[in-house]
């Protein structure tokens, strides 16, 4: 378990933590999720030694997080920047990740690029925004880590790999189990594989739930417009959408008398997160 | 810890670098030694023990932000990328100094036109580089590593301040008719010390590395990954 205590973060004059208190237990699928700015890349950098905390204590399993070589082995991190030098072919860099992570699977690493259309005999520099991401995403289902880490990973993907990451990411949670953290702005194409829900804002913990219980909170109503606005009167609405005659409502709260001419389903996540996080 | 894997990884990804300078080096020493032969005028000596120290302080600068995204990258401390940057250095300023005074002896293959840079042992020659390769590294080490902490402002201003005050300081002590003052007489001092042999100039670049050994491991022990966003 990855356990983050009290942690506060500064930039000279900007405080990117602010004695932030989170845990990411052992194998489960976590979405860390915060608007552009809240600290989510910060937090990931944090619990990868890339940074050092300005205050405040992260461990894994008990131990000491910071400068603990053991410890970070047991971790691995896409992230947005690109930590390879240009010059270097794919296929090298997977030897060499091998050599760092005992458990990093070559045979499997090689049939993700080919599944992904990655040439491993191109140069990091010579790979396009999209590619640069997929090279990024083998290397980290590879790794064989137990905490595998993931900052904006389908960053410049089309539809069909972000369709093919989510169902690669799943073949190996379901075939290895460990933790996985997708920290993402694309809410609605994770929200059906994360199982647990962490929102940064401003630096702090604003939500941290089970994906379960965030979809009890509340639900959505649909029908025509006439008939969801009269039975929303009153209601605690976080937000709705309008096509046409028809309506979509967001309300928070209890599911109760919701006549038979309306349509009912779970509450939309990304629709809880705009309530939550709009200033 | 994993001191290994980060010093295989230095080598690996450095070897290709020092085969070509070796190539070059050895290349060039060897046309110039026939050349100079050949025209039966002139003394050579190619002294490429000492372009081996630039060479190395290069590899220095470049030390620093590769290795530490490495390690950043593959789950290794700040404390083990230092250590392993010290084992590299120590394992390529011996390789670089035993390497570069074999080829110094190229030239003596002609005997007529060979005048020796220095005149020791071989074995305190390759001691003594060992030493200066040591020093260049870790300080090119320090310099990539203080530049990399620093932010675009203060870039600027040290790029500036520093090539200036070097330049005024050394216009002065040029144009400075009077003789030297007691004040800065230890300075002369130490560096008669440091000239009367080849084994004090070896001490002195062992501080010297020392000191930007130190010096890098205080730029290091905080260094955060680059390109970081404040927040987010």
């Amino acid at each position: 378990m990855i356990e983050v205590r009290n942690v506060t973060k500064n930039f000279r004059n900007v405080t990117a933590l602010r004695s932030l208190n989170v845990s990411f237990g052992e194998n489960r699928i976590y979405g860390l999720l915060g608007r552009n700015g809240a600290g989510k890349s910060t937090l990931l950098n944090l619990m990868t030694n890339r940074l050092i905390p300005t205050e405040g204590f992260l461990y894994l399993d008990g131990f000491p997080l910071t400068e603990n070589d053991r410890v970070l082995g047991k971790i691995f991190c896409m992230s947005e920047n690109t930590l390879y030098e240009p010059s270097v072919r794919v296929e090298r860099i997977f030897k060499w990740t091998a050599m760092f992570y005992p458990a990093f699977d070559t045979a499997y690493a090689a049939a993700l690029a080919e599944k992904f259309g990655l040439d491993t005999r191109k140069k990091v520099g010579q790979l396009s925004t999209g590619y640069r991401s997929i090279f990024k995403l083998v290397l980290t289902l590879a790794s064989g880590a137990e905490y595998l880490l993931f900052d904006e990973p389908v960053l410049g993907l089309d539809a069909n790999h972000r369709q093919l990451f989510y169902e690669e990411l799943l073949a190996r949670y379901s075939k290895r189990p460990c933790t996985v953290i997708l920290s993402t702005h694309l809410i609605e194409e994770i929200a059906s594989l994360i199982e647990h829900v962490v929102i940064i804002k401003d630096g702090r913990i604003l939500l941290d739930r089970p994906a379960e219980e965030i979809h009890n909170m509340g639900f959505t109503v649909s029908g025509k417009k006439d008939e969801v606005e009269k039975w929303c009167a009153g209601k605690n609405i976080l937000g709705s959408q309008e096509i046409g005659g028809l309506m979509l409502a967001h309300i928070l709260g209890r599911r109760s008398d919701i006549p038979a001419s309306l349509t009912a389903t779970p509450l939309d996540l990304q629709q809880l997160f705009i309530h939550l996080t709009n200033s | 810890m994993k001191i290994k894997q980060m010093f295989l990884w230095q080598l690996k990804s450095s070897l290709p670098a020092f085969i070509i300078f070796f190539c070059i080096i050895t290349a060039l020493t060897t046309v110039l030694t026939i050349v100079f032969a050949r025209n039966g005028n002139g003394t050579f000596n190619m002294a490429a023990a000492s372009i081996g120290v630039f060479f190395l302080f290069v590899v220095g600068c470049a030390s620093f932000a590769e290795n530490l995204h490495i390690a950043f990258g593959n789950g290794v401390s700040r404390r083990t990328h230092f250590l392993s940057f010290l084992l590299f250095a120590a394992f390529s300023s011996a390789l670089t100094a035993f390497v570069c005074v074999l080829i110094d002896m190229i030239p003596s293959l002609s005997p007529s036109t060979y005048i020796p840079l220095l005149t020791d042992t071989p074995g305190m020659q390759i001691f003594f580089y060992f030493t200066l390769n040591f020093g260049f590294m870790a300080f090119g080490y320090f310099l990539a590593g203080a530049y990399y902490r620093m932010n675009k402002a203060a870039k600027i201003t040290v790029s500036i301040i520093i090539p200036a005050a070097a330049i005024t300081c050394f216009v002065l002590i040029m144009n400075t008719a009077a003789p030297v003052g007691p004040e800065v007489q230890p300075l002369p001092l130490f560096l008669q010390w440091m000239l009367a042999s080849i084994m004090n100039a070896a001490l002195f670049w062992l501080l010297f590395a020392a000191l930007f050994l130190f010096l890098g491991w205080l730029v290091t022990r905080r260094a955060g990954i680059r390109q970081q966003q404040p927040a987010g």
